[in-house]
């Protein structure tokens, strides 16, 4: 799973989340791409899922970009356990993904497979996608 | 090169509330300038998609005809720069530049690549790594399109800006060091399968996607 090497802080505070993506909201090193169309967090387990979905689908061939990495920390507190007593535990990352950013690409391989492969892909994220292609 | 035409209207209200009923109407709101010169303009949407037909080119020179002013009479242009929104994919502003037709300008034309490399016969896949070429030349010698034919490339072969001819009166601004496309064997997906197929040994054949994604993650 994908994870920073190292981190200044151990918890990050929540935050907020407003506007769109405009800087990674074009496909830059691919063909065809996958588009957020609503804000969210993804984890490192579900690009992960995505990232497998994908090349289950296109099995041979073809290059795939990962546009995001989760280099946001997210805590929780363990089960059963009173509220208070401090901030939880870091159990993961996310990536913090707004709408319009690209969140994978994909080159050489057949439009159409490309585009099963991303369906697959986003099956397996929380968020609303659409897939674009870099028009001719 | 065909005759192409944009029908402008100037633009009088500014600002963002104006601009957003003007899209409400169905144009884009944009801008037209040169040497320091700026006029507020609205294009209608439907134009600007037939002239450009879904992509925009920084390369594509047009005449410009506004039916309410005599000022862009005989004026040519081309788009400098655009906006999109994001999430919709809708132009937002666009940037007209007017040209001169004996004056040089600096624009940017697509590459267009024909054929298919040899490379990828051989289970290689073309990696584009320059899209656009920034040129200098008379607007009358701008190319609408650099058409470059990739059928010689092998795997482990690149073409370079250096290796584009666009005669003698289009001088290339680029880096002429800069590579256009390669050919390429994907590394990546050879070990991730050789990563699946451990895993699938492992596990047997019926492993769920979850599974998997646990197991290279320990990994």
């Amino acid at each position: 799973m994908l994870m920073p090497k190292r981190q200044k802080y151990r918890k990050v505070q929540r935050g907020r989340m407003r506007g769109a993506a405009y800087r990674g909201s074009t496909i830059v090193f691919g063909e065809i791409g996958l588009k957020s169309l609503e804000p969210g967090e993804i984890t490192a387990r579900q690009i992960e899922a995505a990232r497998v979905a994908i090349t289950r689908k296109v099995k041979r061939g073809g290059k795939l970009w990962i546009r995001i990495f989760p280099d946001r920390p997210f805590t929780k507190k363990p089960a059963e356990t009173r509220m208070g007593k401090g901030k939880g535990n870091p159990e993961g990352y996310v990536s913090r993904i707004k709408p319009g950013k690209i969140l994978f690409e994909i080159a050489g391989i057949d439009e159409t497979l490309a585009k099963e492969a991303l369906q697959n892909a986003a099956f397996k994220l929380p968020l609303k996608t659409k897939i674009v292609t870099l028009s001719e | 090169m065909e005759a192409k035409s944009l029908t402008i209207k100037p633009r009088s209200d500014r600002g963002k509330n104006s601009s957003r009923r003007l899209r409400r109407e169905g144009y884009i709101p944009g801008v037209i300038y040169s040497h320091g010169e700026a006029a507020p303009i609205q294009i209608l949407n439907k134009d600007f998609f037939k002239l450009f037909k879904g992509k925009i080119s920084e390369s594509i020179i047009f005449d410009l005809h506004s039916p309410t002013s005599t000022d862009y009479e005989e004026k040519m242009a081309y788009v400098k720069d655009y906006q999109v929104n994001p999430i919709t994919d809708e132009i937002v502003h666009v940037d007209l530049f007017k040209v001169t037709a004996d004056e040089k300008i600096h624009t940017n034309v697509p590459i267009q690549f024909t054929g298919t490399a040899k490379g990828l016969k051989m289970g290689g896949i073309l990696e584009v790594e320059v899209r656009e070429i920034m040129v200098e030349c008379l607007p009358k010698d701008l190319p609408e399109k650099i058409q470059i034919d990739v059928t010689e490339l092998n795997t482990g072969d690149s073409l370079h800006v250096r290796d584009v001819n666009l005669g003698e009166r289009v001088k290339i601004l680029s880096n002429l060091d800069a590579a256009i496309a390669a050919v390429i064997i994907p590394k990546i997906a050879a070990v991730e399968e050789k990563v699946e197929e451990a895993a699938a040994a492992v596990e047997g054949e019926e492993v769920t996607e979850e599974v998997q994604a646990e197991e290279k993650s320990d990994e």
